[in-house]
């Protein structure tokens, strides 16, 4: 392999890692917003909420993924959703002491995050396809 | 030796950025629970009775 191959691999890495975290915190901020959120304070804590969570899913989900355990597409898939699973109670912790109407924020929380996984993986898949 | 010495560039750029998105991680954790903390406190300061607070005025 050519250091240029294993260059763009790398690159290609950290592309990916930073667009998924961009593209989850624009998404999840577009719905918090039409849900009805207006707080400074509530969206820094959607900001880096996400941060943590999309790192954290994408760095030891794709190593746990095709490092250790599943080497099979379906398995990844399943393990993708077991984490998002706990990354919506991580998430409802502190956005629900950001509000007084906890039925709302639960809601909130998981429209929110199902449509970044969903939205977010095809327009990654789309801008790397593209790029 | 354990592996070849091309392999090792690569392993330590790849624990370098491990090392980087984990700060990241961790720094983003703490922020969270300070502005939660905050933004509790200005909650409690907002919901407090006005005897308590004259009181606490009185006090100082």
């Amino acid at each position: 392999m050519s250091s240029r191959i294993k260059y763009k691999m790398n690159s290609d890495l950290l592309l990916g890692l930073l667009l998924a975290a961009i593209l989850t915190i624009v998404i999840e901020s577009a719905v918090y917003w039409v849900r009805g959120y207006r707080d400074k304070d509530f969206y820094l804590v959607v900001l880096f909420i996400n941060i943590a969570t999309n790192l954290s899913l994408n760095l030891f989900g794709s190593i746990i993924a095709f490092n250790f355990l599943f080497r099979n597409g379906f398995d990844s898939i399943l393990l993708i959703l077991i984490l998002e699973i706990g990354i919506y109670f991580i998430e409802l912790i502190p956005l629900s002491k950001m509000t007084e109407n906890k039925k709302r924020i639960r809601y909130s929380v998981l429209i929110a995050n199902l449509t970044s996984m969903i939205l977010g993986s095809l327009l990654l898949y789309i801008i790397q396809y593209i790029i | 030796m354990f592996l070849d010495v091309a392999v090792w560039p690569i392993l330590i750029f790849f624990g370098i950025i491990v090392i980087i998105i984990v700060a990241i991680i961790i720094a983003s954790i703490l922020i969270v629970v300070k502005i939660v903390r905050k933004h509790q406190k200005k909650q409690k300061a907002l919901n407090e009775p006005v005897d308590v607070i004259e009181d606490k005025v009185q006090n100082e």
